[in-house]
């Protein structure tokens, strides 16, 4: 519904409509909410606990870090919290595990990141203890259930229960596929049977991932195709860019809690299965993932391979930057939008910008999401020169030049 | 189906039919023996004023003889079975003069005659004197007493915004919720939005709003009449819970090519119309366009890519037979399409970046209606019988009214996303036969009737461009519906309407009989009581949750074995009390009983059909108070105050609807100078309407399944509230004062008149609460109010000639 009320809301207040009395409203003790995912795949299950967001604290979001997530996007984690996974086996003689306890990453790594991070180890179902002998911990069994426990400090008790869904995993494949994204549509099909009532079929995407839920076997991915769940519903394939496709059998659990975010008309909060809480305890089995190399062929002045001729040491990832790919993949409001790769001797890291007349500006992001800007280019160019300023870690002048 | 009004006897199918398909054929296939004989012919014209307006309920005579006849909304009138040669034919209209002609009626033929009557000293303009006539006829002849009907002069007295809006003015009536400012849509005595039975020359029409809600798709200058019925409505309209509105077009009697020209700030239309040369027919069009898209930027905002349009048709023509053939057509679509930078979206790139526009992203919405209807009116003359077979018949009585309908109504909508990677749509058709048969035999006027429609609806949603389709919905029900009305006056103080409708849906398998009855008791000639009692049935369903306080489109889904047809009960008492021949009072109680209600399933498993609704429970009860002063004189207007309560129950949990609201009350006034000024004033107050509470936020955090890690590649946290008890709190108080003014110049000897006008819009920009923004993730947390409209002044200017 928020893509649907944003443009209407938007003309009405076009029309006239205003925002006024702005008020303080009380603070409550909002609920614990508890996010995990059990990864069939993983052996470690990560549990995030935190608390609502009441206004108790000032949550203006810091850079985020995918290593400390819930403070780094402004939540308010819970720490010194009791998280239990316990392995329900169908099987009732199979011999029943002692609950796996969760560890919270604060504790145990030294720059303390990790606050309200649990996590679980597991073990994955090809390797589950045999019955005859003692166990600790859970093992991700496909059509059996998972229970999660969590009680804070001061004694608030949530659970919730997944079942894994029941996939025949062939092979989790993965294949690496080369996609232009001006002539170019990735076909994915899969064959595996499955008792989940949804695959989440997902591409990742630095705007955000583009996310189906769907039942048949095969999604068809055209090259320009456009993502309607991120904000500003932006180019899903950028070229430069390493994108992964991901398929999985998921839960009930998962599948409420994120389907209502495509329900039109629905503002309301997502199904939520915690008891006494809120938040999402669900299960995933993957079943595919591919990697997409995205390209384009170098049509505009600017698109083309460039070198550093000034090498600069990046602080966050040691190396010295080398090359920068640049593409430009749209037109926008007078501008030129601006996507590639940025190569140092240890690091690829995306590339989003924009032109503007012969401006130049673009951000570098980790992990190749445009969340999480690593560093940042002001130019301009000039010719085959792109000359400027590359602040952040190791700020300088560089100058690239065209290859 | 074709009407076989001239068959003979002689021509009758002698085909032996089954006693249902016997009736079906009866209200079809109908015997006039006038035409049969040879000693008689028929009288048909026009009344008209003296400005040319038709005139309603006159009454058409022939002293001495036992034939009299009352003239419809358009004026028309035919006489039949006069014996051959001279007759006066006399006309009587209330507010104006009466008139004689001397015809000579033609054996076994027509003679055409149009009166225009001179207005009588005591009526200001035609219009006011047709208002007040038809609602003292409305009191004296109508058994229901939730009904009102309003012209289009009533409603184009209303302060409005832009232009006047006939769905705007119906919220303004008893019963009748506005649930805010950006609404046209309306809560009807408790019931949900969906629940409206909405007629144009009574084809239904499924989605007659524009800007979600914010306009009406009736151009004021097409509509001729309006009438609404809050409750307890009669068999003869079904399908829908809570109250029927039923437009009427105008229709241009005069000849030559008339028109209305409107602009406003928002949008201007354009209607023409003309009565044919030949007097026996009019040809009507109109047409509107908004340009918010093009005059929002004037007021530097970004440009709001949205526009609507309207086009509509109405002709009529007189037949040989006497009846009347007419053609209905009406096409609107909204569209709001473009790239979200007009919308002033971007995308953060990292906390410390810069901000990278990406407009290229588009978006469409588009909805609309469609609709076309062929509407054939005969009168039956005295003799005529519905043949029976074997020789029997009903008899018709002295005088007959057929009317046969065939029509198409199209509505649907498209909600595109990022071209063609998401997208929702909506698909209805419904192609219905519809026909009645009313006839006056004593102190009985039956009505016997049949309706007919063959639904096509598609609902799903879908990504285009990656192949998938993520629900896919598809019904093609057919609905059969007849019914049996009697009006019946028993003693000359108590008038009684009765009667049953009998449904059948066949995608739910369901057939139903729903009886109905009204009683007026008249305790003397100006004042009597009112009951009314029914059932009502419901099979199409809107797909819209009542609770988010913006309507901006519909989707609807039909009855099928997993959505039960909805069924509700209506019991209403009531007085009614007329002080002088234009100013009346009524008092309503009214309770509505719902036995089963749905509302849109937040767990709809797109995978699975039938799980789209949950059912629910509920009624609502309350007072109506309408006291109205008719357009006779200088002042006129009207005041109407709805105390009302509902209550509704899912899963065993009771809570109050989103349209509950305690007390309502609008005041609408308007004064006429000798000078020409027409000054109108609106004000409103009601209590607030429930709202759920938002207690805190959380984030909705994204799992990556690639790198077992969450929130990796989202650029924006999405809060998703936690809420409170369901509609546990409420808006404040909503008050508003309306003005307008406006000032006729005639030109060409009053041939083209010129009037312009000024509305102000919440005269002392009242705050009102739209609905509210929370925020907890600042400390300390705030929640911000987004108004209704502020105070909004806005000009017009209406040339008629």
């Amino acid at each position: 519904m928020t893509r649907v009320r944003r443009p209407i809301l938007t003309a009405l207040l076009v029309l006239g409509a205003c925002r006024f009395d702005r008020v303080v409203v009380p603070t409550g003790q909002g609920p614990l909410v508890v996010h995990v995912v059990i990864n069939r795949g993983e052996f470690y299950q990560y549990v995030l606990v935190e608390r609502a967001l009441t206004g108790r604290v000032d949550t203006d979001s810091t850079t985020f870090d995918p290593d400390n997530p819930i403070v780094s996007s402004g939540g308010t984690p819970v720490s010194d919290a009791r998280v239990e996974l316990l392995w329900i086996p169908n099987n009732p003689n199979q011999l029943r595990c002692r609950p796996a306890i969760g560890v919270e990453q604060r504790t145990v790594r030294a720059d303390g990141r990790g606050a309200g991070v649990y996590a679980v180890p597991s073990f994955p179902s090809f390797s589950f203890p045999k019955p005859s002998t003692s166990c600790d911990g859970i093992s991700v069994v496909p059509g059996e259930t998972i229970q999660v426990v969590v009680t804070d400090p001061t004694g608030l008790r949530v659970s919730a229960s997944t079942r894994i869904p029941l996939a025949q995993i062939v092979a989790a494949r993965q294949t690496f596929d080369t996609l232009d994204r001006t002539r170019d549509t990735l076909k994915v099909e899969w064959t595996t049977t499955t008792e989940a009532p949804h695959y989440l079929f997902q591409v990742g995407s630095p705007f955000g991932p583009f996310s189906l839920f769907v039942t048949d076997r095969r999604v068809i991915l055209p090259g320009d195709l456009r993502n309607p769940f991120a904000r500003g519903q932006p180019a899903l394939f950028l070229p430069g860019f390493q994108q992964t496709v991901t398929v999985g059998a998921v839960d009930q659990n998962y599948w409420d809690y994120y389907r209502t975010r495509f329900l039109p008309g629905y503002a309301g909060p997502p199904i939520s299965h915690v008891q006494g809480g809120a938040g999402l305890v669900g299960s995933i089995v993957p079943l595919e993932r591919r990697t997409v190399e995205v390209v384009k062929r170098f049509d505009a002045p600017i698109e083309g391979r460039y070198l550093a001729s000034t090498r600069v040491f990046d602080p966050y990832y040691p190396g010295f930057v080398e090359s920068l790919t640049l593409y430009a993949y749209a037109d926008s409001a007078g501008a030129t939008l601006l996507s590639g790769s940025f190569q140092s001797d240890t690091l690829r890291t995306g590339v989003i910008g924009q032109m503007r007349g012969s401006r130049v500006t673009f951000a570098l992001v980790r992990q190749q999401s445009a969340r999480d800007t690593l560093r940042s280019f002001a130019g301009e160019l000039d010719g085959r020169s792109l000359r400027g300023t590359l602040s952040g870690g190791g700020a300088g002048a560089i100058e690239f030049r065209k290859q | 189906m074709i009407v076989l009004a001239r068959l003979s006897r002689a021509a009758r199918p002698t085909r032996k039919l089954s006693s249902c398909a016997r009736l079906l054929v009866a209200l079809v296939v109908v015997e006039t023996p006038v035409l049969a004989q040879t000693a008689t012919g028929s009288v048909r014209g026009l009344v008209l004023g003296t400005d040319g307006d038709s005139l309603r309920g006159a009454s058409i005579s022939v002293p001495g003889r036992r034939v009299s006849a009352s003239s419809d909304e358009h004026g028309r009138f035919s006489l039949t079975g006069l014996a051959p040669g001279p007759a006066s034919i006399r006309v009587r209209a209330l507010g104006h003069r009466p008139a004689d002609r001397l015809v000579t009626v033609i054996e076994n033929g027509w003679v055409e005659v149009i009166f225009r009557l001179e207005t009588s000293p005591v009526a200001l303009r035609t219009v006011r004197t047709e208002a007040a006539d038809r609602e003292r006829q409305r009191f004296k002849t109508e058994v229901g007493a939730s009904s009102v009907s309003m012209s289009g002069a009533t409603i184009a007295a209303i302060p409005a915004v832009g232009e006047p809006d006939v769905l705007r003015a119906v919220q303004l009536l008893p019963g009748v919720l506005a649930r805010n400012d950006f609404s046209a849509g309306y809560n009807v005595r408790g019931g949900e939005s969906d629940q409206n039975l909405i007629l144009l020359d009574g084809i239904p029409i499924y989605n007659p709003f524009h800007l979600g809600g914010l306009f009406g798709m009736f151009m004021d200058e097409t509509v001729g009449d309006v009438q609404l019925l809050t409750g307890g409505f009669p068999v003869t309209y079904g399908g829908r819970l809570s109250s029927v509105l039923d437009v009427t077009s105008a229709e241009e009697t005069r000849r030559g090519v008339h028109g209305t020209v409107d602009a406003s700030l928002l949008s201007s239309s354009v209607a023409l119309g003309s009565g044919l040369a030949s007097g026996n027919g009019s040809v009507n069009i109109g047409a509107r366009r908004t340009y918010a898209d093009l005059v929002a930027p004037v007021f530097g905002r970004d440009a709001l890519p949205y526009h609507f349009q309207d086009a509509q048709v109405h002709a009529t023509r007189l037949l040989s037979t006497g009846g009347t053939l007419s053609l209905t057509g009406y096409a609107g679509q909204d569209i709001l399409s473009g790239g979200l930078s007009a919308l002033g979206d971007s995308v953060d790139v990292g906390s410390g970046g810069f901000r990278a526009n990406l407009s290229a992203g588009d978006y469409h919405f588009d909805w609309g209606n469609q609709i076309l209807g062929l509407t054939l009116q005969q009168p039956l003359g005295p003799g005529s019988e519905i043949p029976l077979g074997g020789g029997a018949g009903i008899g018709l009585g002295d005088s007959a009214w057929l009317v046969q309908r065939a029509s198409v109504s199209h509505y649907s909508t498209t909600l595109g996303f990022a071209r063609g990677a998401l997208e929702y749509s909506n698909r209805v058709t419904e192609e219905r036969l519809a026909g009645s048969l009313r006839w006056h035999t004593g102190v009985h006027a039956p009505t016997v009737g049949y309706e007919f429609s063959q639904f096509q609806i598609r609902y799903g949603s879908q990504s285009p461009r990656t192949q998938v389709t993520l629900q896919s919905i598809t019904q093609s029900p057919s609905v059969g519906a007849l019914f049996l009305d009697d009006r019946w006056q028993p003693a000359a103080r108590l008038l009684l309407r009765y009667g049953a409708r009998v449904e059948h849906v066949t995608s739910a398998g369901w057939t139903g009989v729903s009886p109905r009855g009204q009683a007026k008791l008249f305790l003397n000639r100006d004042l009597a009581l009112t009951a009314s009692a029914g059932q009502y049935t419901q099979w199409i369903h809107g797909l819209r949750n009542e609770d988010v306080p913006l309507r901006v489109f519909d989707f609807w889904i039909a009855s099928d074995k997993s959505i039960q047809v909805t069924k509700a009960q209506h019991f209403g008492a009531g007085l009614e009390s007329w002080r002088r021949a234009d100013r009346f009072l009524r008092l309503e109680g009214f309770y509505k009983n719902y036995d089963r209600l749905y509302e849109p399933n937040p767990s709809d498993d797109p995978a699975v059909e039938g799980d789209e609704f949950v059912p629910t429970t509920g009624k609502s009860y309350g007072l109506d108070l309408y006291a109205r002063q008719l357009e006779t004189g200088p002042v006129s207007g009207w005041l109407a105050y709805t105390f009302a309560v509902s209550r509704r129950t899912r899963d065993g949990v009771s809570y109050a609807p989103a349209q509950d609201r305690s007390h309502n009350l609008n005041v609408v006034g308007s004064y006429r100078t000798a000078s020409r000024w027409l000054l109108g004033a609106h004000f409103a107050l009601g209590t607030g309407t429930p709202y759920t509470d938002i207690l805190g936020q959380t984030i909705r955090r994204n799992y990556d399944g690639t790198t077992n890690r969450w929130d990796t590649g989202t650029p924006n946290r999405e809060l998703v509230p936690v809420e409170g008890e369901r509609n546990g709190a409420r808006y404040p108080l909503f008050h508003r004062l309306d003005i307008s003014a406006s000032r006729s110049y005639a030109w060409r000897g009053g041939r083209t008149v010129v009037t312009p006008s000024l509305q102000i819009i919440n005269v002392y920009n009242q705050r009102n609460v739209f609905t509210y923004n929370f925020d907890y993730a600042g400390n300390p947390p705030t929640r911000e109010a987004i108004s209704q409209f502020p105070i909004l002044p806005t000009v017009g200017v209406r040339v008629e000639f």
